[in-house]
């Protein structure tokens, strides 16, 4: 028979190590609030906050493809032609015009490379950009906003009434409808739309 | 070893025995022991460690001390940052993440194969058939479908080089420019050009261009596959550029004088498929086609045959002559009694006791169907005299006639343009006269290879002053000789335009920017032709920027310019508007070749076939040697393209070489060993003093005392002095043998057996399954007396319904089912969408244009030689080739004495023996079953079946079924146990040993870590490939697969989720179309169901005989739903009755596959049935095996 203590201590090393895998060893621990610097300091806050620009205008053909797209540094001339041209904080968007090299974006969100996810089915089905990437008109440099593992994609998929909402407002990242049941508008949407997110590995795994 | 094995019901006696080797036909050991071994890797690899005299515990000790360095690398692990490049403009029409498509052709000699291009931000990455095209089914061949990988060769020319060290385009063109000028000042005196035959019009132009700026300049066209015969001989009986095209769809009997028109004289896309809708089948009773062969192997026309007639093909003037008789006699034509009476020939010959009867029915039966409806075709390898003769016999069928009720005759004649050009034997004389100081080699052609010995080519290339190569591969002994070597562009990356066979005018469109910066052909001619000074740089396109305008004329693509003027000319109305739709269509419509109008000559027929050269049948003591084609690298410029080598031939199932085909009597003969595995013996061949020494391998069905050897191999050199890294040492060289380019075969050749043996890798007994049979078959007749006989036999007849050991419904835990993990919905839920497959083996020719097509849609990595040699290919598709006895009811059993049941017991008049052997084989023993055998093919992937075994043995679920009944292959989950793949009954499931996709597959020498002499075996020490531009060929919607998981067919399982979402998408742009607002749009179930038959999976699409059917099983007007019947998948009261040929494989152990499929029905001839006891005992009727 072993020692009280020595079971004692190996039952809460254990739990320890357990407990601290757990919560440190998952996405929600390692990937939320990765907050990397960016090559242009492009703020989210001032453009789709302040200026109150539609998500669309760059990532153009969220609805149409299964990448949201970072946009051509031509979509940022669009604009900066005109606007605050000589910034130094634009230099990046000046030169890449000039020279035709890419600006090298930092990735923030990553699926891996046997994951399958696709923007335009959820944006074009009542799935608004907020739920994945959080306040992005909030943030003046993009952070990770929620883990995106597996079992979370599961969650909403098992119960997207919680998610769903007008086509309309999908790009609204501040939406708050007064006097209405989130969930009972999720539940008749759900039911209109005749949704059934799927849950068998291949619809992200091929 | 050996795992249990579940008794399968005892075999019954049967009638008929299908194998794949002789090793499974007589059950040897080794056999025995292969089969039983699931993954017989383990021994082989310990012989491979003990051969390089390591041991399995030096490994380990290795890989211990590299897990540890790795423990290491952890301490700063963190998350590696990753960069997103968008572009800097927006490029027209891309949307990342979504294919554009585009059609193109691909430049083939004689003609083209017409396509659809996917590409993926600018990457080609498939190809398909262009269905617009007239002379397209859709489909693609095996060349046509690999092509996209010679596209990211890292082998392929990169570099300007002069005398082989490495220069720049500047110095080249100064080079140009300085001798050009040398040039102009003797009016082109001492220049020749050498091209290849692919008929471009604006190359012609170009080419004009040159000869009008060097007006003594001369062109010179090369082949190294020649088909001279055909040529010649149209020239003579109808007149110079006259073409034969013929017209299955309107024939109902065919006779193919070893033509193999099904698979490597194939003479459009389209040309399956036309034959195939000939011989449907879709219906009891319907009227098919029937197709007599001749010919000394087998080939896939071979396999198709109603009814195949081994000869050897030096000798078919003989039997050209006896069929010319029997038409002249049944038909009264003068001119071809004549024609036939004048040709001389050499000794009589008797191929089968039964040659006489033969030939005159399937006369009689040509005859029945004269006027239209019948024809005779000659294999393009043949001489003229062969040609000639045929066309006389057409003629005298009626064949260039039109039948009441068609539109088109058999065979269609047609005036192409003349480009007349000399040949290479033309220029070898030219060159010996010293009247060549210049050469310019625009060709894929490798004449320092493949020309004919006795042009000793190599030499006279060395005794030109200049020669400038332009060429796509400059790793070839040519290129290498040259003085100057211009990388040349591919096809994908290059403006071009070509006429296909009948004429139509088709364009050659870029798909992305010459990757390496090569020059085209168009564009190296139209420098030479230039009269301005070349050292300006020219800057080539984009494919996409022309459209917009914004690139100034001058620096666009000469290639394009080229094409372009060509165009002008030839588009009739508005140019630009002609121009954007010939590049969506990818052809200008109205462009066909004017019909020829003239009549055949008969004097020259005689003529021709009066000159002809007969020679002796072959004996054991001169043998003849036949030289084909390669059905994978065609004359051998496809040498280096890895899919190409490791796709297993489509008769001998060999990969990654050639080898030498003999009938099992010959091999008995020379004491050769039939049951090949790993090893073959070698065999020395001594002909025209040249001698060669290949590996063996006995080939059922092949002519006796006879060799067929594929060309295009043995590339000589190593490293960069070789062929490539995918081509070196692959094969033998036998294009020494021939004497011309039109020398196919080689008569009075001696064979000696050295007894040494060589590693040959062949598939022809992986994924063998304990001999229980898939393949049913069964002739016209019986099918209008039992349609659904392919159900009703064997074990089919007497299982109870929906009997299953692998219970799946009511299964609660499944995934995908609703309500989480212990939800209670069945498996397969799904109402709107159920997929499934049927694959017709009425169609299917055995060709690897689907196993191919796999391979490109589905990033399927390949594993070299030794890889396969161990059983560990990795193609999704396997074609499974069989072979068929008849066997007498339940002989088999006791015995081997079928093996040499002779057939003099069945033939009518036994005094016909001894001839038959002293006049075709100078043998006095009997003909045997093994001799002669039918050949049937049968494609198998993963069946998906609704109850299936694999998922039940997999310990992580990492292949469960989705609700829409797919067998999911679950890469993430996946640890590698392989108890799926033990479990499967069709063993369809592939394991990746190793990184195949991500190290390099490179034999090692002399390294301190040479555990194993290949990298692959080094693990995470191993060499990563250098070859990165591999990885631009992938499709970025399917998972490059690691180490350690297994996979399997997916039924294009990427397809079928981009149209569910594409189909969810449609259905709210139509709400907001129809103005209502989106709270109030209501989306039916119905509405999310994908239209009928848009999904088409990668096989389906490349199958050239559209053989291969994929849909929704709920959809009952789908095209699937029909043939396979969906009563048990809706209900009975809702569903569609399945086709009657319509069969499950392996039906009695109720795994219920999805892929079902269609039986196989041959026409034979009552005539010749009754007249030929031989012919009566070949023909299938049915597997009554199980």
């Amino acid at each position: 028979m072993l020692p009280l203590w020595v079971i004692v201590g190996v039952l809460t090393i254990g739990g320890m190590v357990t407990a601290g895998v757990t919560y440190y060893f998952t996405p929600k621990y390692t990937r939320v609030g990765y907050t990397p610097s960016q090559p242009v300091a492009f703020s989210h806050r001032i453009h789709a906050g302040q200026l109150g620009m539609d998500c669309r205008y760059c990532h153009s053909f969220v609805e149409e493809s299964g990448h949201a797209n970072v946009p051509a540094t031509q979509t940022c001339w669009n604009c900066h032609q005109h606007v605050k041209k000589d910034s130094p904080n634009l230099a990046k968007v000046v030169e890449s015009m000039e020279t035709g090299e890419a600006i090298p974006w930092v990735k923030v969100h990553q699926v891996p490379d046997y994951a399958y996810f696709d923007h335009s089915v959820h944006v074009n089905r009542g799935v608004s950009c907020v739920d994945c990437h959080g306040r992005v008109d909030e943030m003046t440099k993009v952070s990770h906003d929620q883990p995106m593992s597996m079992s979370w994609c599961l969650d909403c998929h098992r119960a997207p009434e919680q998610k769903l909402r007008p086509l309309d407002q999908v790009t609204n990242l501040g939406w708050k409808p007064e006097n209405v049941d989130r969930q009972a508008l999720g539940e008749r949407l759900k039911k209109a739309w005749n949704i059934h997110p799927p849950e068998s590995c291949g619809a992200c795994h091929r | 070893m050996s795992k249990r094995i579940w008794e399968h019901p005892a075999e019954q006696p049967k009638s008929r025995k299908y194998f794949r080797s002789l090793g499974e036909l007589d059950d040897t050991p080794e056999f025995r022991e292969w089969v039983a071994r699931e993954f017989p890797q383990g021994a082989a690899m310990m012989a491979d460690e003990a051969d390089a005299g390591q041991s399995r515990r030096d490994f380990m000790k290795l890989m211990g001390a590299a897990t540890s360095m790795a423990g290491f690398g952890l301490a700063s692990c963190r998350r590696p940052e990753s960069r997103i490049l968008p572009y800097s403009k927006n490029v027209e029409w891309v949307i990342p993440g979504k294919a554009l498509y585009y059609a193109t052709v691909m430049p083939k000699a004689g003609g083209c194969t017409p396509l659809v291009v996917t590409t993926f931000e600018g990457r080609p990455t498939h190809v398909q058939g262009n269905r617009l095209h007239p002379e397209s089914n859709g489909s693609v061949d095996g060349f046509t479908q690999a092509s996209v990988l010679d596209l990211y060769d890292p082998d392929r020319a990169r570099d300007f080089k002069q005398g082989g060290k490495k220069s720049t385009r500047d110095e080249f063109l100064a080079f140009l420019d300085a001798h050009k000028a040398e040039l102009t000042a003797g009016a082109g005196q001492g220049l020749a050009l050498l091209v290849d035959a692919v008929p471009s019009p604006t190359r012609q132009r170009l080419l004009a261009r040159v000869t009008a700026k060097f007006p003594k300049a001369r062109v010179f066209r090369y082949e190294a596959l020649d088909f001279d015969g055909a040529r010649v001989a149209t020239e003579q009986v109808f007149g110079a550029g006259v073409v034969q095209v013929p017209h299955f769809s309107v024939c109902e009997k065919i006779v193919s004088l070893d033509c193999d028109f099904l698979d490597l004289h194939r003479p459009k896309a389209g040309t399956v498929s036309r034959f195939m809708n000939g011989r449907r089948a879709m219906k009891p009773g319907d009227s098919m086609n029937r197709l007599y062969v001749f010919e000394s192997r087998y080939s896939l026309t071979g396999g198709m045959a109603d009814h195949r007639l081994r000869v050897h093909a030096s000798q078919m003037m003989k039997v050209t002559v006896a069929l010319a008789r029997a038409v002249a006699v049944a038909t009264g034509d003068a001119s071809l009694t004549a024609a036939a009476a004048g040709v001389k020939l050499e000794g009589s010959y008797k191929p089968r006791a039964d040659y006489d009867a033969f030939v005159a029915e399937t006369a009689a039966d040509l005859v029945a169907s004269k006027g239209g409806r019948a024809m005779v075709l000659a294999g393009p390898q043949q001489p003229a005299a062969v040609h000639a003769l045929v066309a006389a016999i057409n003629a005298a069928l009626g064949a260039y006639q039109v039948a009441a009720g068609q539109s088109v005759p058999a065979l269609e004649l047609q005036q192409q343009e003349a480009a007349p050009a000399g040949t290479l034997e033309e220029l070898a004389q030219a060159v010996q006269a010293g009247s060549v100081t210049t050469l310019a080699i625009v060709s894929a052609a490798d004449p320092c290879y493949d020309a004919p010995a006795s042009l000793k080519w190599a030499d006279l290339q060395k005794s030109i002053k200049t020669v400038v190569h332009v060429g796509f591969r400059d790793r070839t002994a040519t290129a290498r000789a040259a003085t100057w070597s211009v990388p040349g562009t591919h096809y994908l990356e290059q403006w071009g335009d070509v006429r296909s066979m009948s004429g139509v005018y088709s364009i050659v469109q870029p798909m992305i920017m010459p990757l390496l910066g090569g020059v085209s052909d168009l564009e190296f001619l139209s420098l030479l032709a230039s009269d301005t000074p070349l050292a300006v740089k020219v800057e080539p396109v984009a494919p996409a920027a022309p459209m917009n305008g914004a690139v100034p004329e001058e620096s666009k693509d000469p290639g394009y310019l080229a094409v372009r003027e060509t165009f002008a000319a030839l588009a009739t109305g508005e140019v630009e508007v002609a121009w954007s739709l010939a590049l969506r269509d990818g052809l200008l419509a109205g462009t066909r070749w004017p019909a020829f109008t003239g009549a055949l000559k008969p004097a020259s027929v005689a003529t021709l076939a009066g000159g002809f050269q007969d020679t002796a049948a072959p004996t054991k003591d001169a043998f003849e040697v036949t030289l084909v084609p390669d059905s994978k690298l065609w004359d051998g410029r496809y040498i280096n393209n890895a899919w190409l080598q490791e796709m297993p031939d489509s008769i001998s199932k060999v990969t990654w070489d050639n080898a030498a085909l003999l009938s099992v009597r010959t091999a008995t003969e020379l004491g050769l060993d039939k049951y090949l595995r790993d090893e073959a013996d070698t065999l020395v061949i001594e002909v025209g003093g040249q001698s060669v020494t290949v590996p063996v391998i006995v080939s059922p069905g092949h002519a006796d005392h006879a060799i067929t050897i594929a060309l295009g191999y043995g590339q000589a050199g190593k490293g960069a002095a070789g062929p490539g890294r995918v081509g070196e040492g692959t094969g033998v060289n036998v294009y020494p043998l021939r004497a011309t380019a039109s020398t196919y075969w080689l008569a009075g050749a001696k064979v000696t057996v050295p007894g040494t043996k060589v590693p040959l890798a062949t598939t022809q007994e992986h994924h063998t399954m304990y001999g229980r049979e898939l393949i049913r078959e069964g002739t016209a007749e019986r099918f209008a007396e039992t349609p659904a006989f392919a159900t009703t036999e064997g074990m089919d007849s007497h299982i109870p319904p929906d009997y299953t050991f692998y219970k799946q419904e009511g299964r609660q835990g499944q995934i995908g089912a609703t309500g989480g993990l212990f939800g209670t919905t069945p498996h397969l839920w799904d109402k709107q969408h159920q997929w499934g497959m049927v694959i017709d083996l009425n169609a299917c020719i055995g060709c690897h244009s689907c196993s191919l097509a796999c391979q490109s849609e589905n990033n399927i990595p390949t594993v070299g030689k030794r890889q396969v040699i161990i059983g560990r290919d990795m193609n999704w598709i396997r074609m499974d080739r069989y072979f068929a006895v008849d066997v007498e009811g339940g002989k088999a059993t006791e015995g081997k004495e079928w093996e040499y049941a002779e057939t003099s017991g069945a033939v009518a008049g036994g005094a016909d023996e001894n001839s038959d052997h002293a006049g075709g084989h100078g043998s006095a023993e009997p003909a045997r079953e093994l001799d002669d055998p039918e050949m049937v093919v049968q494609p198998v992937a993963c069946q998906h079946c609704e109850a299936a075994p694999c998922e039940t043995v997999c310990p992580v679920n990492a292949t469960v079924h989705s609700e829409d009944g797919l067998n999911l292959m679950v890469y993430n989950r996946c640890i590698g146990t392989r108890y799926c793949a033990n479990n499967c009954p069709w063993k369809a499931r592939r394991f990746n040993y190793f990184d195949y996709n991500k190290r390099a597959n490179t034999e090692r020498e002399g390294s301190l870590l040479d555990l194993h002499p290949n990298n692959l075996y080094l693990g995470p020490l191993g060499e990563l490939k250098e070859d990165a531009s591999l990885r631009l060929q992938r499709n970025p919607n399917v998972t490059v697969r690691m180490r350690g998981v297994i996979e399997k067919c997916t039924y294009c399982i990427q397809r079928i989720e981009a149209a569910k979402i594409d189909q969810k998408k449609t259905t709210r742009r139509q709400a907001a179309a129809a103005g209502v607002s989106d709270e109030n749009l209501t989306v039916t179930a119905e509405d999310l169901r994908i239209p009928t038959d848009t999904v088409k999976t990668a096989c389906q699409l490349a199958c050239p005989s559209d053989a291969i059917v994929f849909g929704n099983l709920r959809d009952n007007n789908s095209a699937v739903s029909k043939l396979r019947g969906n009563k048990d998948i809706v209900g009975d009261e809702h569903g569609v009755d399945p086709h009657p040929r319509n069969y499950q494989t392996l039906r009695y152990i109720g795994a219920r596959p999805r892929t079902s499929y269609l039986a196989r029905i041959k026409n034979p001839n009552p005539a010749l049935l009754a007249a030929s006891p031989i012919e009566k005992r070949k023909v299938g009727q049915a597997s009554a095996h199980m």
